[in-house]
């Protein structure tokens, strides 16, 4: 038959099964993509989900298996590369329905895939393979796998824009590369979604020296979005109490279970775990078919969700970012997104789950929580209208992957010439500027480790037992974090889960930490069993606490969220109420105005009380308690980068820790003294922009966050195996090992590419000198107070002296002193010096003039009171220091007394440091702590 | 002529002068990281790097004889090959330099296979001898009574060091000397069968001085936070020296005053946490 179209094209086989699937015209994006794909070039594919995108890349596919001969057939002929594993089984069986009816032989293989599956499709090669980035590494090590990869002629790397923004893809690129090394050229197909760079995924896709072809089909479905903030009603109160929970939540509850009943299928996106299970506990015990899926389930578990959504037994199903991608639950006619997306990209993914048909309007509700929450989702829906889709940004020239690789590589080629094994990385896109010295130095580093083998001066390298062992404990770039259970030994129970990043950082025995709002004292780690044990203790302090890698919101989206702030204040001082106003934000944006009631009382509180409003072209500080809070719109990776400057100059200057905690808005800084926003105002001001990259270098390996990001690469570089006993040696003291290794490098590079932004702030920093972002301070602000759910980390000092001085300050407070009033000579009294008063009278002669002299200077008080007869020069001299000691009492009190009692610190010393000008008592303690330094320095070391 | 004891400034090292300067170093540790490796951490050897700093202190202070305090190596029971390959030539160049005294520690099991072919070395008893009326012991061990009539004991094995914690929770880990006395009574009571008295000539109530650990990859105990029973060594654990009054000097010597005090430092950082704000969700 003919359709009269490109369908015509296609092997009559084909076109028997299009027919029998009742496909009369191919899609758009089929219509546009096959001409390139069916001309051999490598293709880029960009098209929503659900517009027969899969099918866009096999047809061809499968025309071009139907035309080889039984000879080509022999291995595998395309590749399907995926990055979930889960995707995989629907995958199957829509490609298998297609390969049964072609006589095309197609198979899944992943990690689970059970051992007599894999023997078989060794044996017997399958001519389509849909498999993982981490399948495909491990395939390379099988002799007869490698055979069959030999015969590949196509690849298909389906949602790129996943994989193209980690080191998984980073690594997929050199996988690809080695694939070249045992098939020759291949044609590369790339499916994605909607970037804002399509270009540089292209590249990634072909690597250097290829063209490619990108095809982009605009969004055919019509998207539509609304912001929800719910109101709390009567029925929230009642429900609150029958769920025992925050008649917030109750609320939120709520609105997605009318969602959800006003729909056929919903799925209930959240941004976490955590909140994925508190509503599905809720929707529990209301007994509502709502279910739950996420990555920690059971595969059995994640499945049966997903069937029962599929045939309706479920109505709306929660679920984590793992069902963003296209695993395929039938029909979805409507999206939830629980708080704000906090991307664009996320939100056009989650939301383009609904309305899987074409032609189709994909309806999204993002239910917020707060203030910020809600001009946060106000904005990312403008942006998505805009088109404003973020960049992809690979890692570029990642030297974990090129550690990880070589071991690949050393087992590709059993000794292979450095030269080659450059020229294969340089090929991979990410690692197209990779300069040959770096390479010898990850090769010259991980010769340390055993992972390859290299005679002194050779220019190639070799295999050796541990490159097997590491390469099969490390196919996959996705880190291991292990998680340790919190046993309280006085209860005999276990009290939750930590991460390891937590441990790393603060879990020592001894250490305190908190953990649903009890603490905890850390007794033993006990690291082979991943179980710490604690003991419960009373008493508050300020504990860290750690909140892992989250999804940055970008400084666009906080920008947007800066000009609501403005565009509200404006009509706010013109005057207008609140219910113009919300009607002029819902031209703008998608939202109701009911929704609006938190963030406009927030701002009309906050512009009516004559605050300044934190802007795009405005920094507000205000002090909060003993911190002080930066209001910045920046984004999470532009504030992390600022408070990180800000926390590292701090931490210099006074010798302590710093914990900053930011949001997109927000940035604040605790010390374990008080610090004014003042101070904060004048820092700012005074940093150079071009100082900015070297600060946030040496400042990196003090943080907590290099400690931890060290752990991953390390086990990546093959210098710290799975099992680790962190009881045997300090993080600190290992990054000191580490230092100036390729390893150490690569972290700097992995924070700075995921979770800082120099450059931004550099240039926030020439704006703020060119005088176009204004900075001033302000009394504690309305929209300061709202922020939550900070990102903490804690910035160590280089060296951490004040705990010292303030130890030693402990010390001189105990230390005895002898007052002796020179004046009547009859007074003396020993005692501590924390029991000196501040001003020193002679209680017999109400003289002023009293001596403090160290413990053993008692023959001082008896030559003094001789002193008329005392003849010998060096007396005299002693009877001229003690009246010396005396005046510098009278005139400087009680901190006289106190630098009096330091060691070999006397009256001559005691005066140049009570002189010195300073602005507290910290310093004054830190020169007495120089003092004696340099007294045992030039003299004795101890007395 | 008066002994002098002086550590030198802002290294884990001391030097002896009476009629001769010995310069005494502790816990070496060397084959640490082939114990570590096995831990799961793949360090290089850093011998080479320890040997240099040692030179250094030799050449710094020019002393006569070079007292190791115990620990030179790492592990026990099996002799690891790295230390079979690094130890021999470790105390060959010391002894190149001036006398060696050993005064073996509880991971030294099999030194005395590892000693280089020559003469200036020597292994002293396990617990301890007196070299011109200073005491040295590694502190595994009770020590030789004949110590105890010395004017000081220098010590080492439990790697002092001190930790300090603020408010944020950021603990600080410093090395530390420590410089104390035995307690009498429990010294008495487990010397039974003597008469621990001045009088006798069997008891000087000596200054007691415990040594930092030299290598730096050995966590070590944080003085300010154990109690007796978390120290090692059975002098330690039964109380027999005085932790309470011992006095804690960091590395740059400054002074951070007697145990029992800093303990009490650590309790007065707690401060109340604060206030909840609006808008946080628990």
């Amino acid at each position: 038959m003919s359709f009269g179209n490109i369908f015509d094209f296609f092997n009559p086989k084909i076109r028997d099964a299009l027919e029998k699937q009742d496909f009369k015209a191919p899609t758009e994006p089929q219509e546009k993509v096959f001409p390139y794909i069916l001309k051999g070039d490598h293709t880029f594919l960009i098209a929503p989900t659900g517009s027969g995108k899969t099918e866009s890349a096999v047809i061809p596919i499968f025309h071009d298996i139907l035309a080889k001969t039984k000879e080509e057939r022999t291995g595998i002929s395309a590749l399907y590369i995926t990055p979930l594993r889960a995707l995989n089984r629907d995958m199957l069986s829509r490609i298998q329905w297609w390969g049964k009816e072609l006589g095309i032989d197609v198979q899944v293989r992943h990690g689970d895939t059970s051992q007599y599956q894999r023997q078989k499709q060794s044996r017997k090669p399958p001519d389509f393979l849909i498999t993982t980035p981490e399948t495909l590494q491990a395939m390379f090590t099988g002799s007869r796998l490698r055979k069959n990869l030999s015969y590949v002629t196509h690849v298909v790397v389906d949602e790129i824009h996943e994989l193209a923004s980690s080191k998984r893809g980073t690594q997929l690129a050199v996988g690809l590369e080695r694939l070249v090394e045992l098939s020759g050229e291949f044609q590369r197909i790339g499916l994605s979604a909607t970037v804002g760079n399509p270009e540089e995924v292209a590249k990634f896709l072909a690597g250097t020296g290829r063209d490619v072809s990108i095809v982009s089909v605009s969004l055919l479905k019509l998207l539509d979005f609304r912001v929800l903030c719910p109101q709390i009603t009567e029925e929230d109160v009642k429900m609150s109490k029958k769920l025992a929970c925050d008649v917030n939540f109750a609320s939120h509850i709520r609105c997605i279970r009318d969602i959800v009943m006003n729909n056929v299928s919903t799925l209930v996106f959240v941004n976490t775990r955590q909140s994925a299970e508190a509503l599905a506990a809720g929707f529990n015990m209301l007994e509502l078919p709502v279910g739950v899926h996420h990555g920690s389930l059971s595969v059995d578990s994640r499945i049966e969700a997903e069937e029962s959504f599929k045939n309706g037994d479920l109505r709306g199903l929660i679920c984590t970012s793992s069902m963003e991608l296209g695993i395929d639950i039938g029909n979805v006619d409507h999206v939830i997104q629980y708080g704000s997306p906090r991307q664009v990209s996320r939100l056009l993914q989650r939301v383009g789950r609904a309305g899987h048909r074409i032609h189709e309007v994909s309806r999204g509700t993002i239910i917020t929580m707060d203030a910020d929450d809600v001009a946060e989702s106000m904005a990312i829906c403008r942006l998505a209208m805009e088109g404003r889709v973020e960049s992809i940004d690979p890692h570029m020239s990642s030297l974990d992957v090129v550690a990880n690789q070589l071991s690949g590589m050393v087992l590709d080629f059993g000794e292979v010439e450095i030269d080659r094994i450059y020229s294969i990385l340089t090929r991979a896109y990410p690692f197209k500027d990779l300069r040959i010295e770096i390479l010898r130095k990850v090769i010259a580093q991980i010769k340390d480790y055993r992972m390859v083998w290299q005679e002194e001066g050779s220019s190639t390298i070799s295999r050796r037992r541990k490159s097997w062992q590491y390469y099969y404990d490390n196919l996959s770039m996705i880190p291991d974090e292990k998680k340790y259970e919190i046993y309280d030994i006085v209860t005999g129970r276990s009290v939750g889960v930590l991460d390891e990043a937590f441990v790393i950082n603060f879990a020592t025995p001894g250490a305190v930490f908190i953990t649903k709002g009890d603490m905890w004292r850390v007794i033993e780690m006990i690291s082979d069993r991943n179980r710490i044990k604690v003991e419960p203790v009373r008493g508050i302090g300020e504990i860290p606490s750690w909140v892992g890698e989250e999804i940055p919101v970008p400084f666009e989206v906080a920008q947007e969220v800066a000009g609501i702030r403005s565009f509200v204040s404006d009509m706010v001082h013109e005057g207008k109420e609140d219910n113009e106003i919300s009607v002029k934000l819902a031209e703008k944006y998608p939202i109701d105005p009911e929704s609006l009631n938190d963030l406009l009382s927030i701002l009309r509180e906050h512009v009516e009380g004559g605050h300044p409003l934190p802007d795009a072209n405005l920094f507000v500080i205000e002090n909060d308690g003993e911190a002080v809070l930066i209001n910045t719109c920046l984004g999470h990776n532009a504030n992390e980068t600022l408070a990180k400057v800000l926390t590292s100059l701090l931490a210099a200057r006074y010798g302590s820790s710093v914990a900053q905690e930011i949001d997109p808005y927000r940035i604040r800084l605790t010390l374990p003294r008080r610090i004014r926003a003042k101070e904060i105002e004048t820092l700012l001001l005074d940093i150079k922009p071009e100082h900015i990259e070297p600060i946030i270098e040496m400042t990196l390996k003090n943080t907590s966050l290099m400690k931890w990001k060290m752990v991953h690469v390390a086990r990546k570089f093959g210098a710290l195996s799975k099992d680790i006993d962190y009881d045997r040696i300090s993080m600190k003291k290992l990054l000191d090992i580490y230092h100036d290794t390729a390893m150490y490098d690569e972290v700097i590079r992995e924070i700075l590419h995921d979770m800082l932004d120099v450059e931004k702030i550099t240039d926030i920093l020439k704006r703020i000198e060119a005088g176009e972002i204004h900075v001033v301070i302000s009394r504690s602000t309305p929209i300061g107070v709202s922020g939550f759910s900070m990102k903490r980390d804690l910035v160590a000092p280089e060296k951490a002296d004040r705990s010292i001085v303030m130890a030693l300050k402990e010390r001189i407070m105990n230390d005895r002193v002898i007052l002796f009033c020179v004046h009547c000579k009859k007074w003396t009294s020993r005692r501590y010096v924390k029991n000196v008063p501040d001003k020193i009278i002679c209680p017999v002669c109400d003289s002023g003039l009293v001596a403090a002299l160290k413990p053993w200077e008692d023959e001082e008080i008896k030559l003094v009171k001789k002193q008329d007869t005392v003849t010998s020069k060096d007396d005299i001299k002693r009877i001229r220091r003690v009246y010396r000691n005396a005046n510098i009492v009278m005139t400087h009190g009680k901190m006289a007394v106190i630098a009096l009692a330091s060691r070999g610190v006397g009256p001559e010393m005691s005066t140049r440091i009570i002189r010195k000008m300073r602005h507290d008592e910290e310093a004054f303690y830190r020169d007495i702590m120089v003092a004696e330094r340099n007294y045992a320095k030039n003299k004795r070391f101890w007395s | 002529m008066a002994i002098e004891i002086d550590p030198l400034f802002e290294e884990p090292a001391l030097v002896v002068s009476n009629e001769s300067k010995a310069l005494v170093v502790a816990d070496i540790h060397l084959g640490i990281e082939w114990d570590l490796y096995r831990s799961g951490f793949s360090i290089p050897s850093r011998m080479k790097y320890g040997l240099e700093r040692i030179v250094a202190y030799i050449e710094k202070t020019s002393p006569d004889r070079i007292i190791l305090l115990g620990d030179v190596k790492h592990n026990v029971p099996r002799i690891s090959w790295q230390e079979r390959d690094e130890i021999p030539y470790f105390l060959s160049v010391l002894a190149d330099h001036a006398i060696v005294d050993i005064f073996p520690g509880n991971h030294d099991g099999g030194i005395e296979y590892l000693l280089p072919e020559k003469r200036n070395i020597t292994v002293h008893p396990v617990r301890g001898s007196v070299i011109e009326d200073v005491g040295y012991f590694h502190g595994h061990t009770w020590p030789d009574p004949s110590l105890l009539k010395a004017d000081y004991i220098i010590t080492a094995h439990n790697h002092p060091t001190i930790r300090l914690t603020d408010s944020l929770g950021y603990a600080t880990v410093e090395q530390i000397w420590i410089r104390t006395h035995l307690n009498h009574e429990v010294l008495q009571e487990h010397f039974s069968s003597l008469e621990l008295k001045k009088e006798n000539g069997n008891w000087n109530d000596p200054e007691v001085i415990i040594v930092p650990s030299f290598n730096e990859l050995c966590g070590g105990i944080a003085f300010n936070e154990s109690m007796h029973d978390d120290l090692l060594g059975p002098l330690f654990s039964s109380k027999g020296v005085d932790i309470d009054n011992a006095l804690a000097y960091l590395l740059d010597s400054t002074q951070l005053g007697k145990l029992k005090n800093i303990r009490k430092l650590e309790e007065s950082k707690m401060r109340p946490s604060r206030k909840k704000r609006k808008g946080i969700k628990r």
